[in-house]
């Protein structure tokens, strides 16, 4: 045993002497603006799917072309805030609980406050400028992309990134780089999702696989317009 | 409170100029193939990059890409054999069960103390010391005949 333990000691220190792995930085910080970029646009996403909401049930007024505002508030619900700021990959948009019983966008959407309890909707005359409150402080500049990592040329490429195949339930992280504003489909006996490239070409979507069998290996196929991808999956835990 | 966005990027891309070399051999023995050592030490930069609060302290965030890589490792062996090695006992040691090749590399390689390995590789201390043992018994019967009988 202590041979062994001799021997692999020795093997190990080649190589660790041996192997001298070459760097990818630029890969890496490619990497870390597009997550970045992807969770802008998440919570873009999100923002605007509460904005929805919110003009949905009315606790919104707005403001059409000629400026009038059209008050579709809803006196009975407490009402929530949002605000909007610029980014660099568009809008980005927070939402928060809130009795007050307003709604403020910012920039760039027309909608503005609504008054937080009126028995009726009352179309109000056209508004005088409603001072804006100063928006937030815009996201730094995205970097960019090193010159050794050029855009996507609209080719389809998919890979599986940090996901968890012993979480309950088990999901992975896909991305890559299609033609811009086109979908992508992941598909699998056990779980599917959906995506869209952004305007650079760029795609990333988390998939949850919730019934899959542990230990059995399945295939994920990722579809675009442009390509096709398999990859595996196996849940271990 | 939070470090600025560029602040963590820069962190992040330090740490991968002082941690990757090292991190890539751990993860080369590991899984075998050297891109997939690579691929899996950019995963746990990103994934550092995430958990904001590993990176607050630089000896938390190395333990915390050693802990990644570990664990992930572990999930692409199943998915990608590790390729043979020129050394036979390292070849070897790629073909045994992976919790024991965890344990003898984070012990042997890494150098850690069997707690923080036992806290890597999801495991009590008992079990790394148990794997430790039985994955240096299997070393000899992995390899070649001829290798065998000079340890003998």
């Amino acid at each position: 045993m202590i041979r062994v333990e001799h021997a692999l000691r020795a093997a190990l220190e080649r190589h660790r002497t041996s192997v001298v792995p070459a760097p990818d930085r630029s890969r890496l910080a490619l990497r870390l603006a597009r997550h970045d970029r992807m969770r802008v646009a998440r919570r873009a996403s999100v923002a605007g799917a509460a904005i929805a909401a919110a003009i949905a049930v009315g606790f919104v007024t707005t403001r059409d072309s000629g400026g009038n505002t059209i008050d579709v508030s809803r006196a009975d619900r407490p009402a929530a805030e949002v605000t909007t700021a610029p980014s660099a990959l568009g809008t980005t948009a927070t939402t928060s609980p809130s009795t007050t019983g307003t709604i403020a966008i910012v920039s760039p959407t027309t909608i503005a406050a609504a008054p937080p309890a009126t028995a009726a909707p009352v179309v109000v005359p056209p508004v005088t400028t409603t001072p804006e409150p100063d928006p937030p402080e815009p996201d730094p500049p995205e970097e960019s992309p090193p010159e050794t990592s050029p855009p996507p040329d609209g080719s389809f490429t998919a890979t599986y990134g940090s996901g968890e195949s012993s979480e309950s339930p088990p999901w992975d992280e896909y991305f890559g780089t299609a033609p811009p504003d086109s979908a992508v489909a992941i598909s699998s006996p056990y779980g599917s999702g959906s995506t869209t490239t952004d305007p650079d070409g760029y795609w990333s979507t988390t998939v949850e696989f919730p019934a899959a069998p542990v230990g059995e290996t399945f295939s994920v196929t990722l579809t675009n317009e442009a390509g096709t991808a398999t990859v595996p999956f196996t849940r271990t835990a | 409170m939070d470090p600025t966005r560029d602040d963590r990027r820069a962190r992040v891309l330090a740490l991968y100029d002082n941690e990757h070399a090292s991190l890539v051999r751990l993860a080369r023995l590991l899984v075998g193939d050297p891109e997939a050592a690579e691929d899996l030490v950019q995963d746990a930069f990103v994934r550092l990059y995430r958990a904001r609060p590993a990176l607050r302290e630089p000896h938390a965030a190395s333990a915390y890409l050693r802990t990644t890589v570990v664990r992930r490792a572990r999930r692409r062996g199943r998915r990608r054999p590790a390729t043979p090695s020129d050394d036979r006992i390292l070849d070897a040691l790629g073909r045994l069960p992976a919790r024991e090749r965890e344990c003898i590399v984070l012990r042997h390689y890494a150098q850690m103390p069997e707690p923080e390995i036992a806290a890597a590789v999801d495991c009590s201390v008992v079990s790394v010391h148990a794997h430790v043992r039985q994955g240096l018994s299997a070393l000899p019967w992995l390899m070649s005949g001829q290798e065998q009988k000079a340890w003998q």
